[in-house]
């Protein structure tokens, strides 16, 4: 019997629940267009995974984060071990399959998650991997461990050595790690760069960013028009985990603005009584519909903003290779979600914190304390003191945002309850 | 020559006295907060089964288990992995698999043919998964240890517990009797989330036929069952597996008096 | 008591000391405390004391500076309150313990303190300690997380900066030639180093493994000059020293920065002897040399990115690190490895998975430990060294 390629399987299970999303919500009363566009997009990434693999197509593993301009540009395909994985978490066992993996129980859900995905098989082996070794140790660690997965020993890899600082200097020396990033794909995938698309490409993502800028905006109104973590989820997927500037991306950042402004005109807040605006701290964990369902209905609170949806891009100046590839440099060093705020020092973090309270009106501060973002956890002390300079009250949690089973929702529901009761929030 | 074989548990102590290749006589006693005090005890009783009068009858003495450094007529001590998988290899030489579930952890180990350790894994950090659950577990039913495996032998419709933790699992238990699901299905479901535990640790290690279960929960049928259902394997079961550690050091103990071993090699002494 | 304990008595006890050396006395007592006698001596003459948080810092520019490069440990510390406002429960042992002795002063002798992003935890300490704790001087420097030409260049200009941050607050000069006779004498502290350790390959060797860590240890905080002279006369005294005549289970011990003498008397005590290791305070702090030719600052950019036996923190050297391993295991007769890790720290951690791999390939015996910086568990450990000695000493190890 012919032994299935790895991930194949998976992803066809992947493609073929999505193709029944869509068939749903287009069965629905009022199909929601901007999931509809959503789904496409993310079918479409899909399939061009499973061609790959039927057709020994090339096929990059990559990370977020990792100039997918660029993998765009040279027409590469690229795919990250742990997006649908995560995407698909509730209808598969992979956080007990972990479990049986002998990965130490102290680490992030999504690392490990990655770790027993390559030894299990149940991703794609890829042409070529591009290792990113930021902002966290794991993340160096993690791929250290795929090299040394039987499968992928022999996968060429070259690894994106981030600095640690925000200077012009950093940047030129990280588009120079891109440049031997480009050669190195040249050489290993045999595709080549192309400039003249990169910039279409770049000109594209700079509209999805402008775009998805003004849709921030608009949730800084009172009350917020959209639900928590609702364009986070949406856009960190649809710029970072698709092909890089796609058309569609930047129509669904469109819809997102013009629905939310449809909705700001007829003055619909999401909750008919808004009465706690939040600052998620951290990235959106994969069990936030219960969290976020729990919180409107119990509490009319809503998660105005969370570090997945707040990022303020830089446009790229497109005129010349160096500005292009600098650009793209500050944009994955300095932008792109979590890298931000956990690669260098606590600054950006503070700063960012500070910020979204004053734009979003954030009656409070709630920190996950996610497990793998040990750097974060230890800035608790500045966390305190900013809120309590803000007079804003700050809830300090610790969370698996990539395992449910971690601290469970109803001991969550429990802190939360007590500190909104405590601070008067409700 | 008499020998013996000590295991100082956290909640039990154990003794076997054995001649030449034949058990003489064993005890079990409840720990006390003394190793000294609890080797004692077991000691006495197993003596008296023996008949023989005394400590000074026994020509050997090897400890194993938490209490082992400590006691003072402990001739020798090695490790209670070394201790289970002789033990379980003597019974059972087809052994390549002991489980070893205590009362505070929980060990795989990994056997050759010739009943040697080649590899081991233990869960000791946390009570989940070890005999201090099912004790908080029956605890919270109001029944004994027995009692609470008998019921859960009843049901066929175990419920879903979520909570690994045992603290979290206790309050999550409460909150499924008093919303009036049956205790059997109650207590099902708590062996099924233990079995996970369990099995999540054998599988960090791998396993080979035959599996073996030692330590007080290997008398827990339900357990046991789960255990099958979850590997697709039969586990083999062996008479009295609670004390198979202390039998285990009674065997060292034959081979040290016997001069097979190295004495030079030895490793702790008292 | 029987004839038989008689005789396991006399051939078992681990404790007996081989080498009556009185500087090993010394060793130890250094190692063993924060401030040392030759320390004290140092800053009752004015001098300062530069505290280096993590690896990849060339203490040779300190040491060219004229100061004392200090490796910081949290040696003694007795809990982590302090550092509990700073820190939570997910952040590493160690770094909680060091913040919390620098909280209560224990380290208020240092001049200064200098880093580098070794990983999340230590980070993060620096911007606490920068935040919290009254040290005069403060550097961080960012080192790179993979070997390569451009990356030695990026690190030689982050040791340009150290260099002049350094001249610039304690107002001093820091020159080519200084640079080069601490490279030098640094060399000198590595080579005799690398003499000792070949004291360890011998099948009765009369080194233990504690011992050879306190040494390695004590030399991190006293000055080199002074370090490198009662080396020389160690290394006759071992000479001198008795042979071993028990047959006890040679250890290879793998880990990050472990300073924690404890944990090897553990293991030596049950049956094992610690002969060889690929630690910070060990094997990858002294066998390679820097360069003494050409541009000081960049070759001690080069020794630090690409030539010193590397750790996890550098991405892509697992098959250099497997093969140091497989010829330390040769040259030093090794027949099992321990690896310890501490709690929460994700590079050995995922790092304890790609040993396990390779040396379950070629059938070593491994043991994976992890347990806090001052160790809590030891009961726990004392079960799985005894387990693991015992496994390799009744049976070799055949997997069936």
């Amino acid at each position: 019997m012919l032994k299935i390629k790895p991930g194949l399987q998976r992803f066809y299970e992947y493609r073929d629940r999505v193709k029944n999303f869509i068939t749903q919500i287009e069965q629905s009363p009022e199909p929601n267009p901007i999931l509809l566009r959503f789904y496409s997009l993310v079918l479409e990434n899909d399939e061009k995974t499973i061609d790959c693999i039927e057709n020994n197509k090339p096929l990059l593993s990559s990370w977020y984060g990792n100039a997918p301009e660029i993998y765009a540009a040279m027409d590469i395909h690229a795919f990250n071990v742990v997006d649908n994985i995560l995407a698909h978490q509730p209808f598969y066992n992979d956080l007990e399959g972990m479990d049986k993996c002998a990965i130490p129980m102290d680490m992030c859900g999504l690392i490990k998650l990655g770790v027993y995905a390559v030894e299990v098989g149940i991703v794609p082996t890829p042409t070529a991997m591009i290792a990113m070794l930021q902002p966290c140790d794991a993340q160096i660690a993690i791929h250290e461990v795929w090299k040394n997965t039987d499968n992928w020993f022999n996968v060429p890899t070259f690894a994106l050595d981030a600095p640690y600082g925000n200077s012009e200097e950093d940047y030129i020396y990280f588009a120079g790690e891109l440049k031997r990033m480009i050669a190195f794909l040249e050489d290993h995938v045999n595709r080549k760069m192309d400039y003249d698309r990169l910039r279409k490409i770049i000109e594209e993502t700079n509209r999805q960013y402008e775009a998805w800028a003004e849709y921030n905006e608009l949730r800084r109104s009172i009350p917020c028009p959209h639900g928590s973590f609702l364009a986070s989820k949406i856009g960190w997927i649809i710029t970072q985990h698709i092909t890089a500037g796609h058309p569609g991306a930047t129509e669904i950042f469109k819809l997102l603005v013009s629905d939310a402004e449809d909705r700001l005109k007829a003055k619909k807040g999401w909750i008919k009584k808004e009465k706690i605006r939040i600052l998620w701290a951290d990235l959106v964990p994969t069990w936030d519909i219960p969290l976020a369902d729990w919180l409107e209905k119990e509490y009319g609170a809503i998660v105005v903003m969370d570090f997945q949806g707040y990022t303020p891009y830089s446009y790229i100046d497109t005129s010349t290779e160096e500005s292009m590839l600098v650009g793209i440099a500050k944009r994955n060093l300095s932008e792109v979600p979590m890298i931000r705020q956990a690669r260098g020092t606590i600054d950006i973090m503070i700063e960012d914190i500070t910020r979204i309270v004053k734009d979003y009106k954030c009656d409070c501060v709630i920190f996950p304390g996610h497990v793998g973002h040990k750097d974060q956890s230890a800035s608790i002390s500045f966390l305190k003191e900013l809120c309590r300079d803000l007079g804003v009250p700050l809830l300090a949690l610790t969370v698996d945002n990539f395992d449910p089973r971690y601290t469970p929702i109803d001991v969550l529901k429990r802190q939360i309850s007590e500190f909104f009761d405590a601070h008067g929030l409700r | 020559m008499f020998v013996a074989g000590c295991d100082l548990g956290s909640a039990t102590g154990k003794v076997v006295i054995m001649r030449s290749n034949s058990i003489m006589s064993w005890s079990i006693v409840q720990s006390t907060i003394s190793p000294e005090k609890t080797a004692r005890l077991a000691l006495e009783i197993a003596l008296k089964k023996a008949k023989l009068s005394s400590l000074a009858d026994l020509h050997y003495v090897l400890g194993t288990g938490y209490g082992r450094q400590v006691v003072s007529f402990i001739t020798e001590n090695l490790s209670e992995i070394t201790c289970h998988a002789r033990g379980a290899h003597w019974l059972h030489p087809e052994t390549r698999t002991v489980v070893d579930v205590g009362g505070q952890d929980c060990k795989v180990i990994l056997l050759n043919s010739a009943g040697k350790v080649i590899d081991f894994v233990m869960n000791d950090k946390c009570a989940a998964g070890t005999g201090k659950f099912f004790e908080v577990m029956a605890r919270t039913f109001d029944c004994s240890l027995d009692e609470f495996v008998k019921l859960s032998l009843q049901s066929n419709t175990p419920a879903n517990i979520t909570k690994q933790c045992s603290v979290f699992a206790e309050s999550e238990v409460i909150t499924l009797i008093n919303s009036g699901i049956d205790p059997a299905d109650i207590a099902a479901g708590l062996v099924d989330s233990i079995t996970r535990r369990i099995i999540a640790l054998i599988h960090r290690i791998g396993y080979t036929p035959d599996i073996v279960f030692t330590g007080g929960c290997a008398k827990n049928e339900s357990l046991i069952r789960s255990i099958e259902k979850a590997l697709k394997v039969n586990i083999v079961r062996l008479p009295n597996p609670q004390i198979i550690g202390a039998l285990g050091a009674a065997l060292f103990a034959l081979e040290r008096i016997r001069g097979k071993v190295n004495n030079k090699n030895s490793t702790n002494v008292n | 008591m029987n004839e038989f304990s008689y005789f396991i008595n006399t051939n078992s006890n681990l404790k007996k000391k081989m080498c009556n050396s009185k500087l090993l006395k010394e060793f130890k007592e250094i190692a063993n405390n924060l401030i040392n006698p030759a320390l004290q001596s140092w800053k009752n003459q004015n001098g300062k004391v530069i505290g280096c948080m993590y690896p990849f810092i060339p203490e040779e520019i300190i040491s060219a500076a004229g100061m004392l490069p200090y490796r910081m440990k949290a040696t003694n510390s007795s809990g982590t309150e302090l550092s509990e406002s700073c820190f939570s429960q997910i952040n590493c042992t160690y770094v909680r313990h060091l913040f919390d002795l620098g909280m209560r002063g224990e380290l208020k002798f240092l001049d200064g303190v200098v880093t580098v992003n070794y990983c999340d935890h230590i980070r993060r300490l620096f911007d606490n300690w920068k935040s919290k704790i009254n040290t005069p001087y403060m550097h961080f420097l960012s080192f790179p997380k993979k070997r390569g030409e451009e990356q030695i260049e990026a690190y030689r200009k982050e040791l340009v900066k150290f260099k002049i941050s350094l001249e610039k607050f304690f107002n001093t000069n820091i020159t080519e030639k200084q640079l080069r006779s601490a490279i030098q004498c640094h060399n000198k502290t590595r080579q005799l180093l690398r003499k000792l350790y070949e004291l360890r390959k011998s099948k009765n060797s009369s080194i233990t493994g504690a011992e050879t860590l306190a040494i390695v240890m004590a030399g991190t905080v006293i000055p080199k000059e002074i370090y490198n002279s009662l080396l020389n006369q160690l290394l006759k005294d071992y000479n001198q020293a008795e042979k071993n005549t028990k047959n006890l289970v040679r250890i290879m011990l793998v880990g990050g920065e472990i300073d924690n003498l404890k944990l090897i008397d553990i293991i030596e005590n049950l049956g094992g002897l610690v002969v060889a290791d690929y630690l910070g305070y060990g094997f990858r702090y002294i066998w390679k040399d820097v360069d003494e030719e050409g541009d000081s600052l960049t070759a001690l950019a080069r020794y630090q990115v690409m030539e010193r036996p590397a750790d996890p923190r550098i991405f892509g050297t697992s098959v250099e690190r497997n093969d140091y391993i497989k010829k330390i295991i040769g040259q030093f007769s090794v027949e099992g490895i321990i690896s310890f890790r501490l709690p929460q720290c994700d590079l050995w951690g995922l790092d304890q998975i790609n040993l396990s791999r390779y040396l379950k390939k070629n059938k070593i015996p491994y043991l994976a430990l992890e347990d806090e910086y001052i160790l809590k568990s030891i009961g726990q450990l004392k079960t799985r060294i005894q387990a693991f000695i015992e496994s390799i000493r009744e049976g070799k190890y055949v997997k069936n």
